[in-house]
């Protein structure tokens, strides 16, 4: 469950935090029933940095500030209540658990063409304290490509940052 | 030895065979003696077939030889065959439905559709297969991690671009590979060969 406290704070103004390197973030993973059968063949990536349609830049992944959601429970409650709000209008979404990385290592990452992440906090729009995203930082010399390979390389370098999954099945 | 396969004892072949003439041996222009022989049409059983000597009964494979011209029919073969067609399904299903990750309804375009299944069906037997999911962008990623260095293959409509060594400072990219739907790309097939 997340911490009271953290609730508290939440309502007080909001205040954009920098991650120091030491702390951690967690990711929270669902997959659908109905691709139970297809599993061993699902890329287990983890994030998908969607364009978005308005401003035609990538999109944040959203992650959970170890400051603010430390503990294993914690976490999980963050997964099934999410669970419980995706399933009105997706009744075959699950929480499936979550996976972990330092945020040392996710800021380290930096492919063959100079393209890296950075972690940031982002509280607003009632995400909560604990919500935090990674972004893409490509590389900003002129003439560099960031091509959907690029992305793709991106996306698995960031996930071999993150541990295995500390499974969980929401209780209905 | 013959192996000779099926599963059903009372089902009938025609079989014709050379049995020797009866009456005896006709003399050869240089041995001395040649057998006759005459062509014999009968038909029997497979529990017949079966009591002769020589002959091993298996069971019949359950996915038919035709799709294997070429090779031998191995439990990997057929394993392989099996995966592939899966493999296949789910880019299917990928178009179709999408799949659903976070708070999104990742799918892929029908180009995208088209060209990684007939990607994927050129793929030699023994070659391995990837792991697969929607790119978030109507293409769709593929990543082999059976081989030394992780293998990245993006196919966004009818365009194919790959990194070998992905994720490692070796990384080498090919962002324009060439595919029609006839030759698979040289790079991908050495990139994804076991060592």
């Amino acid at each position: 469950m997340v911490d009271e406290n953290a609730k508290e704070l939440a309502h007080r103004a909001l205040v954009v935090e920098e991650i120091p390197n030491e702390d951690a973030v967690s990711r929270l993973i669902d997959f659908p029933h109905k691709y139970d059968d297809f599993r061993h063949l699902i890329l287990d990536t983890a994030f998908v940095f969607t364009k978005s349609k308005g401003t035609g830049e990538y999109t944040g992944e959203s992650v959970n500030w170890s400051k603010y959601c430390a503990t294993a429970e914690a976490i999980h409650a963050l997964g099934c209540a999410w669970q419980k709000a995706k399933r009105e209008r997706k009744p075959d979404m699950r929480y499936v658990g979550y996976i972990a990385a330092g945020v040392a290592d996710i800021r380290q990452v930096e492919s063959n063409r100079g393209h890296r992440f950075q972690v940031v906090h982002a509280p607003e729009d009632g995400q909560g304290l604990h919500h935090a995203e990674v972004r893409y930082l490509p590389n900003a010399v002129a003439g560099a490509r960031f091509e959907s390979i690029d992305r793709e390389e991106l996306k698995l370098a960031l996930r071999q940052k993150f541990g295995d999954l500390v499974a969980h099945d929401c209780e209905e | 030895m013959n192996n000779f396969c099926f599963n059903d004892d009372n089902r009938q072949f025609s079989i014709s065979s050379f049995a020797p003439v009866s009456t005896g041996v006709t003399p050869g222009a240089r041995s001395g003696y040649m057998q006759s022989w005459r062509l014999v049409e009968s038909n029997q059983t497979a529990r017949e077939i079966k009591r002769r000597e020589a002959v091993v009964v298996t069971e019949v494979p359950d996915v038919d030889v035709a799709v294997l011209p070429g090779h031998a029919v191995t439990e990997e073969a057929l394993s392989s065959v099996r995966n592939k067609a899966q493999l296949i399904e789910l880019i299917e299903r990928f178009k179709a439905e999408g799949f659903a990750r976070g708070d999104e309804d990742l799918k892929i375009t029908e180009a995208t559709a088209q060209a990684s299944s007939r990607l994927f069906e050129m793929l030699p037997l023994a070659a391995p297969l990837p792991k697969i999911a929607p790119d978030g962008e109507g293409g769709l990623t593929a990543i082999w991690t059976q081989t030394a260095d992780a293998v990245v293959l993006v196919v966004a409509g009818w365009h194919v671009s790959m990194v070998v060594a992905a994720a490692t400072p070796r990384a080498e990219y090919f962002d324009d590979l060439p595919f029609d739907g006839e030759h698979l790309p040289q790079a991908l097939i050495e990139a994804i060969s076991l060592r």
